[in-house]
């Protein structure tokens, strides 16, 4: 988490967050599979810093989709921004006049938009933010 | 190129016209909003179709060629991978 007003989700696979002193039952599994104490903490320190990596992704997302907000007004809020590790997805949790909507992105569109930064991509994001939100009119007035 | 998240104008063919003719308006182009693609094709918003959040698959025989709007556009500079000297 940072001092952004919306919550940024990225389950760990770690119940342990401790980087340094491995917890008794990861000892357990680093006799058993890892080999070593010393390689179960290698990967594990590089498995924190991926995760690290990706909550940051969120956050620039959901920065991102902010922008998109302030359009419709002050009315619509960017809630939270979840990694889901499953389906290789981003759900943002948008509170709206109506009702609180997900609305899910899959991870190829957000790594596009957020590796390229450039307008036809974040055009792209515009597109699908107002599309889960049911603000169809907004993506196709421009054509009318 | 990956097609969610932009308008493309699509150009039915004549099994897609004759598959869609009670969904889409009765035309040789539709235009629509690309929200995902898969195997079987694109899933599309259309801006006559209820409710606003449905969408209807094209599949990939159903139109014969699509049409985007396309900037060349240059990506942000990014720093080199590696350890400096």
């Amino acid at each position: 988490m940072t001092d952004s007003d919306f919550q940024v989700n990225v389950p760990s696979g770690f119940s342990n967050p401790d980087r340094q002193n491995l917890s008794d039952e990861e000892r357990a599994v680093a006799r058993g599979i890892a080999g070593s104490e010393e390689e179960f903490r290698r990967n594990k320190l590089e498995f924190l810093a991926a995760e690290d990596r990706r909550r940051q992704r969120g956050q620039d997302l959901g920065k991102q989709v902010q922008a998109v907000l302030a359009e419709l007004g002050a009315d619509y809020r960017l809630v939270s921004v979840t990694w889901n590790g499953n389906t290789l997805s981003w759900t943002l949790e948008v509170s709206t006049p109506q009702a609180s909507h997900n609305v899910v992105l899959p991870w190829t569109l957000v790594d596009d938009v957020l590796d390229a930064r450039t307008r036809g991509e974040f055009q792209r994001l515009r597109n699908m933010v107002l599309f889960g939100l049911g603000r169809r009119e907004l993506i196709f007035e421009r054509h009318r | 190129m990956n097609l969610a998240g932009r308008s493309v104008r699509f150009r039915l063919s004549r099994p897609g016209r004759e598959a869609l003719k009670n969904i889409v308006p009765d035309s040789e182009y539709v235009d629509g909003l690309v929200v995902d693609e898969n195997h079987m094709g694109v899933w599309v918003s259309l801006a006559e179709l209820e409710p606003a959040t449905g969408v209807v698959l094209f599949k990939w025989d159903h139109f014969s060629t699509a049409i985007l709007e396309y900037e060349p556009e240059v990506p942000v500079e990014r720093s080199p991978a590696g350890f400096r000297p």
